[in-house]
């Protein structure tokens, strides 16, 4: 989660490729290879049909990636894209922020479980384990 | 027993320093380590190896985990150095960028303004800065740090500039939009970072005191008696450490 959502940097370099005067074919076509993360592997493979004729694979899961897609074809025939896309851009950016807020209101709680099921008695053991192995044996 | 320990430590801290000098040119060669930080490093741990075994020599397993957990902590710091280094390069880039345009706004070409930003004041990055410069005006020349983010960055700002290079007429406009882009970029990644600089604090935090309570309790405990007591806690940190990661890394994003 150190990164940018990739679907995000996609959307970004596609524009900057639009605003450099390039095609969007073009820049499409360089935007794929820029990473190596799922949802890039997914647009090869996206890219990759649609060059071929086929229709579009229903492997993009969220809305956002939906509706980029849909752009990205309709601007692949000729509709301008380029405000749709800053849009979409705004949109994405905003749910980023959301999801952002909420996981960090949810880590301490996910961090809880490790640090009482395996931390705490990880020190336990150590700080008691000695004197217990000790007692027994004074018993014994 | 105790020379033999010695000795297979000593073998152990050659081949690691081996392995950290072969590290140390690859970050070199990369203008990540200056040649005075790279001696210091090397002197820093020198230094270090002498004294534990110096405190140590008498006591050859705490010896042994000592030199270990100065070597492991060599790749982690490493690595630590090479995150704040990429972070502070873009936070100097952007700085350099205002300079650059404003050059340029004062009617300087790209290329003028570059070399002016350049001795303007003293970048803590300057070597880098310079080798994105020369591979802007003489693009046939290969980039030598086209792997990892930090090489993938910098081709991206030297591709960037190269077409600010080649079109003058639209120069300032090109760079003003790139650095709004690259200063958009910046400040979503580094929110990003914060959710996982907040588990590695976290586990940092207790890697400190697990391991001061585990120093601790060797030296009050025979270590061979209680082996089995030690095996299981270090077994509950580890699964501790593993789910940790594991929480961390289902951490994505659902866009």
């Amino acid at each position: 989660m150190a990164h940018i959502a990739p679907s995000i940097s996609f959307v970004r370099e596609t524009l900057a490729g639009i605003e450099r005067g390039q095609s969007l074919g073009q820049t499409i076509q360089q935007v794929i290879w820029l990473e190596e993360s799922d949802f890039y592997i997914k647009m090869r493979i996206w890219w990759h049909l649609n060059r071929s004729g086929s229709p579009a694979p229903q492997i993009f899961k969220t809305h956002f990636q939906m509706s980029f897609i849909e752009l990205l074809e309709s601007g692949l025939l000729g509709a301008p894209v380029y405000e749709h896309m800053k849009l979409l851009e705004v949109e994405m950016l905003e749910e980023f922020d959301r999801q952002w807020k909420a996981s960090l209101e949810n880590l301490p709680l996910k961090l809880s479980i490790p640090l009482l099921l395996c931390f705490f008695p990880s020190y336990i053991i150590l700080l008691f384990g000695p004197l217990l192995v000790q007692f027994l044996a004074e018993v014994q | 027993m105790m020379t033999q320990f010695t000795l297979f430590s000593l073998l152990i801290l050659m081949s690691g320093l081996l392995f950290a000098h072969r590290i140390h040119h690859h970050f070199k060669k990369q203008n990540l380590f200056t040649s005075s930080l790279m001696t210091k490093i090397g002197t820093f741990y020198f230094l270090s190896f002498l004294s534990l075994y110096i405190l140590l020599f008498n006591k050859p397993f705490q010896l042994w985990f000592a030199v270990m957990g100065l070597l492991i902590l060599l790749p982690i710091l490493v690595f630590i150095f090479k995150k704040l280094h990429q972070q502070h390069f873009c936070s100097e880039f952007l700085r350099f960028l205002s300079v650059v345009t404003l050059k340029m706004q004062m009617g300087y070409s790209f290329r003028s303004s570059y070399e002016l930003g350049l001795h303007s004041q003293r970048w803590r990055h300057a070597p880098l800065l310079v080798q994105i410069l020369e591979n802007v005006v003489f693009s046939q020349q290969e980039f030598n740090l086209r792997s990892g983010p930090l090489g993938r960055l910098l081709l991206r700002i030297e591709n960037e500039l190269s077409l600010v290079y080649k079109h003058q007429h639209q120069a300032i406009d090109r760079l003003c939009k790139f650095r709004k882009n690259f200063q958009a970029e910046q400040f979503f990644r580094r929110k990003s970072r914060q959710i996982w600089m907040y588990f590695a604090y976290q586990l940092g935090l207790l890697t400190v005191i697990y391991s001061s309570l585990l120093i601790y309790i060797a030296n009050q405990y025979e270590i061979f008696q209680l082996k089995k007591v030690y095996l299981l806690s270090l077994s509950f940190y580890f699964l501790g450490v593993f789910f940790v990661f594991l929480i961390c890394r289902g951490q994505k994003w659902h866009i």
